[in-house]
């Protein structure tokens, strides 16, 4: 792995949680935690419940690490994408805590400057993915930030947007196959974490 | 993309990616990923495109205990691999205690198929015998809490009106199935099954009967490889080959 901010790479972390270190969990939420904690909140729109969603995405990589299959994805894809499942999970099991359906490009401002751990990259990445995200068609916007940020179903985007099921499925498809064509070269790099 | 005839089940696959589904044809798309080759190289670069949204959130300091309480669950791996299936046959509701609802009570040996533990709902989970019923959510909430120890996996499963009616606590070699608004069957001509979803067929875990009221907690075979669990409503008191009518799913 040519990055990386631990000094482990991937596969050694895989290795090291696998076999049931508790140091490399400890390593693998410092380096992943934050973006997890943000991605929870803003699902969630509730601390508690983000807590839960981050807990849970953390302890499921760590029962799973063993059958973690590297070539189909990387650790902190893995870490994401957990964490959004569980958070929507949680969002959905909560009528009374509903989901928040701010837009990532509409309400809030671009990192200015590499985060703390000086994660340069990782800005970089970010502004990339506003602006792929900005520049996608309103509708196709609108219909993935609900349903990624807000935690709604195809069918409830449906209808928030009055908009036929078969509409809303192809918005998606055709948002993120623009989104993969706009991040793929920057992607390649700033996935490596 | 690929040049040639994309899969038919390319559009469905970002819903599946997107966690965006029905729980029924979430529960079609893995089947689907499960034994076709396209969509399972076509399903990482999805979630690598997703999780770049999620990391485009400026990044935020979670609770400063947050770590500490994840590290106090990380219960050591009981298990490296996929493990045999116990034979799947139906199980009989007994009655859990009133006070077990410590979270941290002493997990008891168990037989990997073949507890039920029906719980009272409101009684033996929350202790609020009369109190004004919960939501289902809150409900199914509780009774996990009650059941769960730490280490344990949770997964919810959503009926198809996408109401969580169920939810799956998997740990320490069995597969705990909370049951908190599943409409009771018919236990002389019908009856649920369980599934593990992973690689290749779903595999039955256990079959139960739903009660008209109340929670109910079963412990059926455990799954080690399940990415995701169905249940579903089966003619007969036998859990066939492949579910035939899916009510209920969810993702590990």
């Amino acid at each position: 792995m040519s990055a990386g901010p631990g000094p482990l790479t991937e596969e050694d972390l895989l290795d090291a949680l696998a076999a049931g270190d508790r140091s490399a969990l400890a390593g693998l939420y410092d380096r992943y935690g934050r973006q997890a904690w943000a991605l929870a909140r803003r699902i969630c729109a509730d601390d508690a419940h983000a807590e839960d969603a981050v807990q849970e995405a953390f302890l499921a990589v760590w029962r799973g690490a063993a059958r973690f299959d590297a070539t189909r994805g990387r650790v902190g894809t893995w870490v994401m994408t957990l964490v959004h499942h569980k958070a929507v999970d949680l969002v959905r099991r909560e009528e009374g805590v509903r989901r928040r359906t701010t837009t990532l490009d509409e309400q809030q401002p671009l990192p200015a400057a590499p985060g703390a751990d000086g994660a340069a990259l990782a800005s970089v990445t970010a502004a990339a993915v506003r602006r792929a995200l900005a520049a996608l068609p309103e509708e196709q916007r609108h219909a993935l930030s609900l349903a990624y940020f807000g935690g709604y179903t195809q069918r409830e985007v449906a209808s928030l947007t009055d908009s036929p099921l078969g509409t809303v499925k192809s918005r998606m498809f055709a948002g993120l196959a623009r989104l993969r064509t706009a991040l793929g070269p920057v992607l390649a790099e700033g996935d490596l974490r | 993309m690929r040049t040639t005839t994309p899969c038919p089940m390319s559009r469905e696959l970002v819903g599946f990616a997107l966690h965006a589904l029905e729980p029924a044809d979430e529960l079609a798309v893995q089947h689907h990923v499960a034994g076709c080759a396209e969509c399972t190289a076509a399903l990482p670069d999805y979630q690598s495109l997703l999780a770049a949204l999620g990391r485009a959130i400026p990044e935020a300091r979670p609770p400063a205990d947050l770590r500490a309480r994840i590290l106090d669950r990380a219960a050591p791996p009981t298990t490296a691999g996929p493990r045999p299936h116990p034979p799947v046959r139906p199980v009989r509701p007994t009655v859990l205690p009133r006070h077990g609802v410590a979270r941290r009570r002493p997990r008891r040996p168990r037989r990997l198929v073949g507890t039920v533990l029906a719980v009272a709902c409101a009684i033996a989970v929350g202790g609020l015998a009369g109190a004004a019923v919960d939501r289902t959510g809150s409900t199914l909430d509780r009774a996990v809490a009650a059941v769960a120890t730490p280490g344990d996996a949770r997964s919810t499963l959503h009926d198809e009106a996408g109401t969580a009616v169920a939810a799956v606590v998997a740990g320490d070699g069995t597969t705990r199935l909370v049951v908190a608004a599943l409409p009771a069957n018919d236990a002389t001509n019908s009856v649920y099954v369980l599934w593990g979803i992973g690689s290749g067929q779903p595999r039955p875990l256990g079959t139960f009967d739903a009660r008209s009221a109340g929670t109910q907690v079963v412990t059926l075979a455990a799954d080690p490889g399940a990415v995701g669990y169905a249940v579903s409503l089966e003619p007969g008191r036998a859990a066939p080959t492949t579910p035939s009518r899916v009510v209920a799913s969810g993702q590990v």
